[in-house]
């Protein structure tokens, strides 16, 4: 609790800072930078700076606002020191990290997911299995009812198939089959 | 808004440059290995590979102080001590004052007692007089403090001129406010890459605005400490107290009270402990001390840890027969005071050692920037004279300082680790770093490659440096962060991405000096 309103108090007060050194003109323009647009809202940023400090002050926590005086030094110093190109260079940096692992990631998913999707296929069967209280691996009532469907289906088609065949050709001396294809135009 | 009028700005400039650069490299020797021993407990643990990192006293240590005081000389019940051990034993410390057969004055002797906190078992037992003792402190961290604070000068030399680096120091700070032309406006300065010359005043201006608060402190308190005890309490007695130092002692001191040595029995530590905490919002008991023991005269005195608000611990007082509470010590003097409360707040901002690891890093921070503000303004002051060839050379030497510091103390923490087997690392850690100083010299003879190459050796040794710790025998992560050790991990870490940032710019530096043409150079005001 504690530890968590000091570096509270010191998060907001960099917000301020980082606003303060986004929006400074003379900064911006070094850096070939826009400039912004809007109204600068200097006071408030300034406030939201300091006035943890206050706070911490007020509640009489002398570690925690030594703690927020110097760390707000640092990481100011250390924010301000960055410039937008070093900025860009490390998000450039981050983004080509992020990829590679990224890549690297997925070189190790392909065959993972792939066992796993075997892995995956045996236990769901095996769970079925189990489910239908048979430990044999075999086909369900479901299944059997597709299977006779499908037999039918099969049955009425060959049967198709013969009465075309009859129709379309003739025999020869020896009683051999001898299909007429149509003629190619 | 510049403080000076021209004329007057100039010759500042001129004496903040010249003192900065002749006494520089001594500040920057002084301000580094302090912003590292901020550290010290944690390189302790480190180094030593321990891993018990509990804190305080058990809440019991009443029966074990009976048993081992029973048998212990009794001109050694004058003072004891009771406090936890880096290692985590629970150390007695029982100190008389003897004779010294050889020097002739009265000095502190001590038998020392470590215990188990488990098994009760005594871990190890040694006696002698204070100095010839050995108190259990990684020699690693001995010497870095012993560089840090008198620059492994003997004493009193060590001490003058590291207090008058601090003088110095709170010296350069306020010219810099008073030569600033724009003190809250560069606070958001844009920092000018395209030139060296450019790039080093921008950093030096930049860092000296954002660390001028805290440089001033750490100097004020820098030379305090240095100054106290060698220089403050005799010129003090020479100018209060007509040079009689015992007389300034008594003044600012409680006046000891005379002892009645009828045998009288303690009263129960467990039950004193257990009072202090209750009249304290501290978290837990740092130490005992019992004055006196088995007289009516046994006091008991409490030191409680800092509260989590507060910058100090409390010490307690009680009466050692009765365990009635007598009242809290203060620090200094008599009485509470505004002086004492001053005084007692120079610690913690020294040490920053007021609130664990966040305090310690935050002050690491600050170490760290107050460093490079002299490196760079060190850099900028023979960067601009670099024509010259003595300063061309002063510019190397400041490099090879910048990045052979680093270098050797890592040298002296290798020697450390490999010398730790056969018992002797206190000898080796201060020769190794003397002779790592001609090596990083023979890596500098070639000014273009000097901040390349102590960079690679840097990196190379920082990331080397746990490996080795770990082959040396000392603990794992996985053992440290079973035994919340962090300690051992966070320097491991710190080391690695240290090294790691290093390696990056060596990479990057090298790849430059075979692509990139020279680049463009232009004369900055100063």
């Amino acid at each position: 609790m504690n530890s968590l309103l000091i570096w509270g108090t010191i998060l907001v007060s960099m917000l301020g800072i980082g606003y303060l050194n986004l929006t400074d003109s003379k900064r911006r323009r070094s850096h070939q930078l826009e400039p912004v647009k809007t109204r600068r809202l200097l006071w408030p940023a300034r406030a939201l700076v300091f006035a943890p400090g206050v706070a911490l002050i007020a509640m009489g926590h002398w570690a925690g606002f030594t703690i927020w005086l110097g760390a707000l030094t640092v990481l100011g110093w250390v924010m301000v020191g960055i410039t937008p190109n070093t900025y860009r260079h490390i998000r450039s940096d981050m983004i080509a990290l992020a990829v590679r692992a990224r890549l690297q990631v997925a070189d190790y998913l392909t065959p993972l997911s792939q066992i796993g999707a075997l892995v995956s296929q045996k236990v769901s069967t095996r769970l079925v299995g189990v489910s239908l209280g048979s430990r044999r691996l075999g086909p369900t009532p479901a299944d059997a009812a597709l299977v006779k469907t499908l037999e039918a289906r099969v049955a009425a088609l060959e049967a198709q198939v013969r009465e075309l065949e009859e129709k379309s050709s003739v025999t020869d001396g020896d009683g051999k089959y001898v299909i007429a294809y149509p003629a190619a135009e | 808004m510049s403080f000076l009028v021209q004329s007057q700005s100039k010759r500042m400039l001129a004496v903040h440059g010249w003192s900065g650069t002749i006494v520089g490299i001594f500040l920057y020797i002084c301000i580094f290995t302090g912003a590292i021993v901020v550290f010290e407990r944690e390189i302790d643990i480190w180094s030593m590979g321990a891993v018990e990192t509990e804190v305080g006293l058990p809440s019991r240590v009443d029966h074990n102080f009976r048993v081992y005081s029973r048998d212990v000389d009794p001109e050694l019940l004058e003072e004891v001590v009771i406090s936890r051990a880096l290692d985590g034993n629970i150390s007695y410390r029982f100190t008389g004052h003897i004779r010294h057969p050889d020097t002739g004055q009265i000095t502190d002797y001590m038998r020392l007692v470590n215990v188990d906190q488990d098994t009760n078992e005594v871990v190890s037992e040694s006696e002698g007089f204070i100095g010839e003792l050995d108190f259990g402190r990684a020699e690693l961290s001995r010497f870095w403090v012993d560089v840090h604070e008198e620059l492994y000068i003997p004493n009193p030399w060590g001490r003058y001129i590291t207090g008058l680096l601090g003088l110095f120091m709170m010296f350069a700070a306020i010219s810099g406010i008073l030569l600033h032309k724009h003190l809250i406006q560069d606070a958001f300065l844009a920092v000018r890459k395209n030139s060296r010359l450019l790039a080093a005043r921008d950093l030096h201006i930049l860092a000296g605005t954002w660390s001028l608060p805290f440089a001033i402190l750490l100097a004020f308190t820098g030379a305090f400490f240095s100054f106290a005890t060698t220089l403050g309490i005799p010129v003090m007695a020479m100018l209060a107290f007509d040079g009689d130092q015992e007389a300034l002692i008594a003044a600012v001191l409680p006046p000891p009270a005379a002892v009645d040595f009828t045998p009288a029995s303690i009263a129960s530590l467990d039950y004193i402990m257990k009072d202090a905490l209750a009249r304290t919002d501290g978290g837990y008991v740092q130490s005992i001390m019992i004055l006196n023991h088995n007289t009516v005269s046994a006091e008991v005195q409490v030191r409680i840890a800092a509260a989590a608000t507060d910058l100090n611990g409390t010490t307690l007082a009680y009466d050692g027969v009765s365990r009635t509470f007598e009242g809290i010590i203060p620090i200094f003097g008599q009485e509470a005071s505004l002086g004492a409360a001053l005084f007692s707040l120079l610690g913690p901002l020294h040490f920053g050692d007021f609130a664990g690891l966040a305090s310690k890093s935050v002050c690491l921070g600050l170490g760290l920037a107050a460093a490079w503000v002299t490196a760079t303004g060190m850099l900028l002051w023979t960067e601009r004279r670099k024509e010259d060839r003595l300063w061309r050379r002063f510019n190397n030497w400041i490099l090879l300082t910048v990045w052979g510091l680093p270098f050797a103390m890592m040298v002296s923490a290798t020697a450390f680790f490999v010398t730790l087997p056969a018992g002797d690392p206190g000898f080796w850690v201060p020769w190794s770093f003397a002779l790592a100083i001609p090596v990083a010299v023979y890596l500098a003879r070639d000014p273009d490659h000097t901040q390349a190459r102590l960079r690679l050796a840097n990196a190379v040794l920082a990331i080397s440096l746990p490996i080795l710790r770990h082959l040396m025998g000392g603990a794992s992560w996985s053992e440290a962060l079973m035994s919340g050790a962090f300690a051992v991990i966070v320097v491991d870490a710190m080391l690695i991405i240290a090294g790691l940032i290093m390696l990056r710019k060596w990479r990057r530096d090298t790849a430059k000096d075979v692509t990139a043409p020279a680049a463009n150079v232009q004369e900055p005001a100063e």
